[in-house]
């Protein structure tokens, strides 16, 4: 027997281990770091999609796991390629998806001498990851692809880079492909213990208007059946965050929505009159408190969460719970007495009645975007996988695309990365290639990744591009209006292409929407397009995303309408 | 004011600079760190006198836990290091979860 041919190399050990983990896609740019690894993958039943940018990559292998649940794969080169993962790793680890970043790096030998396409990307990566690596044997690269895959998607998930030198991966692989996990320090807990549960219930049963405050950890953990039984067994409203969207459904009458900054007025008057909020996998950032020292003083606070340094990092709950959302929920709801919360709930009912979201058609026929949402949520009654870039058309899609299912809402939170949502919609795609993926992106925000129109054609990803046109940086045109005296500063987006002209150059189909006569059949055509597509709408200029919270303030500093006289510059966070 | 914090971790390339970037990010100056490897090398323990603000210290301390690398981060208090064995009863690897 010929032994030359059995020996492989590391790169070949590296795709097998990842055949092993179960992985369909690898989202790639490959440069010469990266040779021998891309070499291994032409024999191997991964696909590759290779994108325009490796930053388009890092999003797509984001909008793949939070569609699906199973960690993304990014491949790319050393140097350049790998820092320009860097955004898409960051957010990723914001909002706690798992993610496999794959680094071409330059020989061992040349390590730290600024040999050619040379970044420390250990170096650079390690505050913006979960875990990290720098392969110096190549017998260790099974080893450590296991400790990966595992670390990535256990506990609270997170973003795992591993960079690998180019003579590593063309080594001969001599070494055990089995070799066990070395993990001492990894915690990963999921059960929590049972005092905690009793403090929890004990406070549920003593209160008389509880408010669920859903996060994503209840989306990672697959909670939503339990936090619909503890909210039917309460008789309690829920509310979520902008990544719990989900969670709970959002169109079901006991959902008040998202609540915080741009949350609906009525999640908002529930939080401040309950006297007790349940927080599910949720971190109580300042989107959602305001102002941690002024948020809900008279409320109890209920905290559970796999990450134990989320407890009490900003909100000192009165009791709490570490573990995973779904086991804790399941033990909890056990211990819930039956308590009539009729009084509360009407209550509620009456917030929603007299503060209800809503918006204003303009007038000459001219589009909002709220309209332009609202037409995309009815054309597809809801069911479809929403993805979104960071800023006012996000804020408008989480208020009027309403989400009721797990997994189906993609969004930017922690980081507010502009950019993330058209490559994050060719993830999901390919994650659920049966689902409707609309990318609800602004004309900022598309322009930053737009280059993967050719990796959605290419691949025939029948994703459909809702662009939200007022060629503006709304949102911070909005800030700038309201606290600044409108002295619009880096906001005025002109010379934007033509959108439709732009997507037909790439070889995809475009729409233009530009008046609310045309909207429902122009919407209706393109999303029942078979193919990839983008529809254009132009909406007016100057709009303003209500309610907001301006920064740093609490809840009941809310503004429903424009302010009438000049408003100080917030304080807090941006 | 002053803290003392004691680590142990596993010895991996980056550990160290892991644990000073969770410490840098809160406001954290090290005044003084000794490190000491254990066990052919595997696992290090480290001796931290901090300086930061004292709202923050127990967030730096699970934050240090959660580091994959970190066994355990406990404060440790100079006074009781004066009896024998203290050290010592810090729980390492196995036995900590």
């Amino acid at each position: 027997m010929d032994k030359q041919k059995t020996i492989k190399n590391g790169a070949q050990v590296l795709i097998d281990c990842l055949e092993r983990e179960g992985v369909e896609y690898i989202f790639g740019y490959s440069g010469g770091a990266a040779l021998p690894i891309f070499d291994a993958l032409y024999d191997s039943k991964i696909k590759l999609i290779m994108t325009r940018h490796e930053q388009g990559a890092s999003h797509m292998a984001d909008g793949y796991a939070r569609a699906t649940g199973k960690p993304g794969v990014v491949l790319v080169t050393s140097g350049p390629g790998a820092t320009n993962t860097i955004t898409g790793i960051m957010t990723a680890q914001m909002d706690s998806v798992p993610m496999i970043v794959l680094t071409g790096q330059t020989i061992t030998k040349l390590l730290g001498t600024d040999a050619f396409q040379e970044a420390d990307v250990f170096g650079l990566s390690m505050a913006i990851v979960k875990h990290n690596y720098l392969v110096k044997r190549t017998t260790d690269i099974p080893r450590v692809v296991k400790e990966a895959f595992h670390i990535t998607n256990t506990g609270r998930p997170g973003p795992v880079l591993i960079d690998l030198p180019k003579d590593i991966t063309s080594a001969p692989f001599t070494g055990d492909i089995n070799e066990d996990m070395r993990l001492p320090g990894y915690k990963a807990l999921a059960k929590a213990d049972a005092a905690s549960i009793e403090a929890m219930a004990a406070l549920i049963n003593a209160s008389q208007r509880p408010v669920i405050l859903a996060g994503h950890g209840a989306l990672v953990s697959r909670a939503s059946k339990e936090v619909k039984e503890l909210a039917f067994k309460l008789n309690a409203p829920v509310t979520n965050t902008l990544l719990g969207k989900g969670a709970f459904p959002e169109s079901h009458e006991s959902s008040l929505g998202m609540l915080g900054m741009h949350g609906t007025a009525y999640a908002n008057k529930a939080m401040l009159s309950c006297d007790l909020i349940i927080g599910i996998g949720c971190r109580w950032d300042d989107r959602i408190n305001g102002n941690p020292k002024k948020f809900c003083p008279d409320a109890k606070k209920i905290h559970i969460d796999i990450d134990p340094a989320e407890i009490g990092k900003i909100v000192g709950p009165d009791a709490y719970a570490i573990g995973d959302a779904k086991l804790i929920l399941q033990e909890l709801i056990k211990k819930i007495n039956p308590i009539d919360r009729e009084g509360w709930m009407q209550e509620i009912k009456a917030f929603k009645k007299s503060f209800p979201l809503s918006y204003s058609h303009s007038e000459n026929g001219k589009l909002t975007a709220q309209q332009v949402i609202d037409a995309a949520y009815k054309a597809t009654n809801g069911k479809a996988i929403v993805t979104t870039d960071v800023g006012q058309h996000q804020m408008w899609a989480a208020q009027f695309f309403k989400t009721d299912e797990p997994d189906s809402w993609i969004s930017s939170g922690g980081a507010g990365t502009m950019g993330f949502g058209f490559p994050a919609a060719i993830g999901a795609q390919l994650g659920k290639p049966e689902e409707t993926v609309i990318a609800i992106v602004g004309d900022g925000g598309f322009q930053m990744t737009s280059a993967e129109l050719s990796t959605a054609v290419i691949n025939k990803l029948p994703v459909k591009i809702l662009l939200i046109d007022n060629k503006y940086l709304g949102l911070v045109r909005q800030w700038q209006e309201i606290f600044l005296s409108n002295r619009y500063s880096g906001v005025d987006m002109e010379g934007n292409p033509d959108f439709v002209l732009l997507a037909q150059a790439y070889g995809m189909k475009g729409f233009n929407i530009k008046h609310s006569g045309e909207l429902k059949q122009v919407m209706a055509e393109a999303l029942a397009y078979t193919g990839p597509c983008l529809i254009h709408a132009e909406v007016i200029k100057e709009d303003n995303v209500y309610p907001m919270v301006p920064a740093g303030q609490s809840l009941d500093m809310m503004m429903l309408e424009p302010p009438k006289v000049k408003m100080e510059m917030p304080e807090g966070s941006t | 004011m002053e803290k003392y914090i004691a680590l142990k971790f596993a010895n991996t390339p980056g550990s160290v600079i892991r644990i000073a970037l969770v410490l840098e990010r809160r406001g954290y100056s090290i005044k003084a760190l000794q490190t000491e490897n254990f066990e052919e090398n595997e696992y290090s323990q480290m001796m931290l006198t901090v300086t930061g603000e004292p709202e923050k210290f127990e967030q730096v301390l699970k934050q240090l836990s959660k580091l994959v690398d970190v066994i355990n981060a406990r404060e440790f208090f100079k006074e009781k290091a004066q009896i024998k064995g203290y050290e010592k009863a810090i729980p390492v690897a196995a036995n900590m979860v």
